[in-house]
């Protein structure tokens, strides 16, 4: 390659670079190693630390395909900054990369959190006064505190009504405001949506009497279940059967039902005057009325079919709209029918709104039983349900445990400062008590994944897929354990060291007293002792004295290994812990077995 | 006759919560702050306490969970009043004061009737 080509291509990155410099958002380049290599001047501001600083470190947020997230970032002393960042591979210097641009939303972030406390205050404020409003009227109009005349009685009736309607109107409003900042909270349940739509209906009947229009629900299906906000639901679909008889004079409005896949549809068809054409763009916007409703006493805040649009919307359905002028309209919206992982995942996502509260970080952790067992066992579903309630009565305050998939159970619990790894092993000995409470031939395989709120995610789907991705099957974790044997005896240990390595366990050592065995546990770590008691020199009921003892040891569980009774009168002097558990010799494959999983 | 402590620091809201509930022939304490409510609850010992989410000095919640904190009020049911009607508001009463249910204003009269007769009925 000649110099010429170098020149430009040196002059190509100096120009890049200026440009690079000059963008207001950060950007940062990460190698594959994800080892910074360069990072503009507002990656710095944004960063709180200098480019000489960042260029050759790690750069600390896990950078990947995904094209935006969302990450917190406390800077060097400083405040805590939001940080929306996009991805995108380049080549940079010859070598694969990512760009990382960072965008500060700290500011934004702020506003939306005002304007969300003020959409909640304000609909303290007025909810309040209408209340009392309504409650005082409604007393006195009930003339539980005094008989009324007619005329008293009627202008209180007035009174209440347009208390209701000034009640619906404060509700309209909030729900746009909510739903314009992405905030209308559902209640969803399962239901059952054909006889909810038909006691819609049911409530417009005097009304369509009284208009002599036909009413009709045409239901070709039964028992469709929508994971869905009853409330919101009944709102949507009677402010498009209103919407109908308010527009129609003559004829029928006719309703129907569809069961379309994955959703379900409805359908509202009037006979009325129908929408213009250029008027059919506007239908779903605010404060739009198009044409002209009936009196004034029925006409709407315009809000209606905004609302309605935005209540399917959440629910994730769509709402559209057929119409030629004096052929009458009609209105379609589909809800998705009811999906467990959908519901499961909204159940969650509220939980971690209500744990926000008192908690930074919110640990996520999945349970997943593996259905073969390294003796091909089959869990057992009655195991697996007292092991749900275990898991649940061990939770206390911001904590749930639910089930997810049927082999899953999750548990989400409000981290408190700990690290993820304490609450795992807090639910890892759980698991352990319930299965060796449960008898001797239980067998619980199962395989651990967790996620930290906000660390690892802001959104539940995403959370769970770290979660997943993270899984990894206990008994393999168990097998790496290390389990030190404490035998003056060489050949009772060496066949306990075999049996174990034929359980699989890969890290089984031997000592052959007591000196040895406290010499080791200072040197390594053990998460296992099996100990005979009856040895010369250091017996081992002495020895674990000493081990409860020292701090660094003291919860190190021991298994005692015992050719007699053990003395527990004995062990008491040394020991505080309630309970001991004895392997008595000779012993067994299963009894080995069941010891050793429980205690690790 | 049971005997209910309605906790509210409005005092409209109050007297009209009172008023009916007298009318319905319950006995009716009031309390206008989370602070006098657990006093009284202590002397008074009601049946029942209707508490208010949103007050000065310490909120519904705080006062609801000390409710059930004290031995002396622990077996006491409670209903709480949210004018705000947030999902993660409902969870909290549910979940940490363990209400046992909540009303969301404004309320209809039989609605606040029935979620009183329900939870009196429980315990």
């Amino acid at each position: 390659m000649g110099n010429p080509d170098e020149k430009n291509s040196d002059s190509r990155e100096a120009d890049l670079r200026n440009i690079i410099d000059s963008i207001a958002d950060g950007i940062v380049i990460v190698d594959e190693n994800e080892t910074v290599r360069y990072a503009n001047p507002a990656a710095e501001e944004l960063l709180g630390r200098k480019g000489s600083e960042l260029t050759g470190s790690r750069f600390g947020f896990a950078v990947s395909e995904a094209k935006r997230s969302e990450a917190q970032i406390t800077r060097a002393g400083k405040d805590i900054a939001v940080v929306e960042t996009h991805t995108a591979p380049i080549e940079w210097q010859g070598r694969k990369s990512w760009l990382v641009s960072l965008r500060d939303m700290t500011k934004r972030k702020e506003i939306e959190k005002v304007k969300d406390e003020f959409i909640s205050s304000v609909s303290h404020e007025l909810r309040t006064p209408l209340a009392a409003i309504r409650e005082s009227v409604s007393q006195v109009h009930e003339e539980a505190l005094g008989p009324l005349n007619e005329k008293q009685k009627k202008f209180l009736s007035i009174c209440l009504r347009n208390t209701d309607r000034l009640a619906r109107i404060v509700n309209e409003l909030l729900d746009i405001a909510k739903i314009e900042a992405g905030k209308l909270e559902l209640k969803r349940e399962v239901i059952d949506i054909v006889p909810l739509a038909e006691s819609v209906v049911a409530s417009f009947e005097a009304l369509a009497g009284a208009k002599s229009l036909q009413l009709k629900v045409q239901n070709s299906v039964r028992n469709l279940e929508v994971y869905a906000d009853k409330d919101k639901v009944a709102e949507v679909l009677n402010n498009l059967v209103n919407n109908a008889m308010k527009f129609t004079a003559a004829g029928s409005i006719a309703i129907a039902f569809k069961d379309a896949g994955d959703f379900f549809e409805c359908s509202v068809a009037d006979t009325g005057r129908g929408i213009a054409e250029d008027d059919m763009n506007q239908l779903f916007d605010k404060f739009q009325q198009v044409g002209k409703a009936g009196s004034s006493t029925d006409k709407g805040t315009g809000l209606g079919l905004v609302i309605t649009k935005g209540i399917v919307e959440t629910h994730g359905g769509k709402i559209w709209a057929q119409s030629q002028p004096g052929q009458g309209s009609i209105f379609s919206f589909s809800l998705p029918k009811y999906n467990q992982k959908v519901a499961l995942y909204e159940n969650i996502s509220y939980i971690i709104e209500f744990l926000k509260k008192d908690y930074e970080e919110i640990g996520l952790f999945i349970i997943r039983a593996d259905n073969d067992g390294p003796a091909g066992e089959k869990k057992s579903p009655a195991l697996f349900s007292t092991m749900l309630a275990a898991l649940q009565a061990s939770l206390s305050g911001g904590a749930m445990a639910d089930q997810g998939e049927a082999n899953e159970i999750i548990v989400l619990t409000g981290l408190a400062n700990r690290p993820p790894s304490a609450v795992l092993r807090d639910l890892q000995r759980v698991i352990r008590q319930t299965v060796f409470a449960s008898g001797a031939e239980a067998v619980f395989d199962y395989s651990f994944g967790q996620a930290v709120y906000p660390r690892d995610a802001r959104k539940v789907d995403e959370l769970f897929k770290i979660a997943y991705a993270g899984l990894r099957p206990q008994s393999q974790e168990r097998l790496l354990r290390r389990i030190l044997i404490v035998d003056d005896e060489p050949s009772v240990a060496a066949v306990l060291k075999r049996l174990l390595e034929n359980l699989g366990y890969l890290a089984v050592s031997v000592v052959n007293g007591g000196a040895e065995a406290l010499t080791a546990v200072k040197k390594d770590r053990y998460e296992l002792l099996i100990v005979d008691l009856n040895m010369p020199q250091m017996s081992g009921y002495e020895l674990i004295g000493r081990l409860k003892e020292d701090a660094e040891t003291k919860d190190t569980p021991v298994l005692i290994m015992s050719g007699y009774e053990v003395n527990m009168e004995r062990l008491k002097q040394y020991m505080r812990e309630k309970a001991i558990f004895t392997l008595t010799k000779p012993f067994g494959e299963a009894q080995v077995r069941k010891f050793v999983e429980y205690m690790l | 006759m049971s005997k209910i402590l309605v906790v509210d620091d409005n005092p409209d809201i109050v007297e009209l919560i009172a008023s009916r509930l007298e009318l319905s022939n319950y006995e009716v304490i009031t309390a206008a702050s989370g602070e006098e409510a657990l006093l009284k609850a202590v002397k008074e010992k009601p049946d029942l306490v209707l508490l208010d989410v949103t007050m000065q000095g310490i909120d519904g919640f705080e006062t609801g969970c000390r409710l059930k904190a004290d031995p002396a009020t622990r077996h006491i049911p409670i209903i709480m009043v949210t004018a705000k009607g947030e999902n993660a508001d409902l969870l909290r009463a549910v979940n940490v004061v363990k209400a046992a249910g909540y009303i969301v204003k404004p309320f209809q009269p039989d609605k606040l009737l029935e979620k009183v007769a329900q939870a009196l009925k429980k315990t």
